[in-house]
């Protein structure tokens, strides 16, 4: 049985701290289906969001990951589960990246049945 | 020239001496020769009682040639220490294998001046130096550590590069791909024990870190 998303999301969290600030699993279509910290506001960005994801699928429906450095050296990174959900990750300013990939792949793995 | 040849020219060629004076000079003779007897055997005692004695001290010689009571052998142990511990290098701390919460606790116990961990990308995982250092570090370990290997055409969980100033250990977690470089004493690289333990001591606390990260 899977286990529920927002908890996998809560751990990831837990694992990439200090350097993730916020993580959420996408639908397809750009929905949010969890996320955490459970007062950070997603919905005020769900719109960039949905649209940089259109954008991937048209110019290259086979993307895996896109990691995007903001002016400020935080980053945003967009991992495609195998489930076809997406995970989004906001970092910190100037993050430890090798951790945080290493702590998406596992939350991939782990969102893939679900 | 001999001390008979001394004596035969006392009596042949030096006419005008006296007979008291040949007797004080054959009694300086006489008690010459009884103390030199008498020196080295109180030599032979000495060896005999630094051997008995001393076995498990390293003997920087002093010249003493007394006679020792057990008094004086204990006096002299003790300035042999003092003698010893004032030579000798200092005895090189041991290393052990243990667990630690933090890298930086590790790097403190190994004395590390810097230890950086690195993902297979070349990517900062996590380090003890402040980021622009810590980043370059990271993307140099993994480049270096395969080059080295390449190099060498076998597999090694654990290099060591040194220039006069440090030394530099690498090295890679196989189980969990990631890679590790530590600055260090370039003595410390010279020891078996350190470099056992700090391997040991590396790989559990990444492992413990990352490994449920790895396994799913």
């Amino acid at each position: 049985m899977s286990e529920d998303p927002t908890l996998l999301l809560k751990k990831s969290l837990v694992e990439g701290s200090p350097h993730i600030n916020a993580l959420s699993l996408l639908a397809s279509n750009g929905e949010p289906i969890a996320y955490v910290p459970e007062n950070y506001p997603i919905f005020s960005e769900i719109d960039i969001y949905v649209r940089i994801l259109r954008t991937l699928h048209e110019s290259m429906p086979k993307f895996h990951q896109v990691d995007i450095t903001l002016s400020d050296n935080r980053h945003i990174i967009i991992l495609r589960t195998t489930g076809n959900k997406y995970i989004v990750c906001k970092t910190q300013q100037n993050p430890n990246l090798g951790r945080i990939y290493l702590v998406l792949r596992s939350l991939a793995y782990r969102l893939g049945g679900t | 020239m001999t001390l008979w040849d001394v004596i035969y020219y006392l009596f042949t060629k030096w006419r005008t001496i006296t007979i008291p004076t040949m007797i004080i000079l054959s009694f300086i003779i006489v008690v010459f020769i009884v103390l030199t007897r008498k020196m080295s055997r109180l030599e032979q005692n000495f060896s005999s009682l630094f051997a008995e004695y001393l076995k498990s001290i390293k003997i920087i010689s002093d010249g003493l040639g007394r006679s020792l009571s057990s008094t004086n052998v204990e006096r002299i142990i003790e300035r042999l220490e003092r003698i010893e511990r004032r030579v000798a290098p200092l005895p090189r701390r041991r290393y052990e294998v243990k667990e630690f919460a933090r890298l930086d606790e590790l790097a403190r116990y190994f004395d590390a001046y810097s230890l950086t961990i690195s993902s297979s990308e070349g990517l900062l995982v996590e380090s003890t130096l402040k980021r622009s250092d810590a980043e370059i570090d990271a993307a140099t370990v993994v480049e270096l550590y395969e080059m080295c290997i390449k190099a060498f055409n076998r597999r090694a969980p654990i290099l060591v590069l040194s220039d006069l100033d440090y030394g530099m250990v690498i090295g890679k977690i196989e189980s969990l791909g990631l890679y590790f470089i530590m600055r260090t004493n370039v003595m410390n690289i010279y020891d078996h024990d350190y470099l056992y333990s700090f391997f040991k001591s590396i790989s559990a606390y990444l492992e413990r870190k990352y490994m449920s990260l790895r396994e799913s």
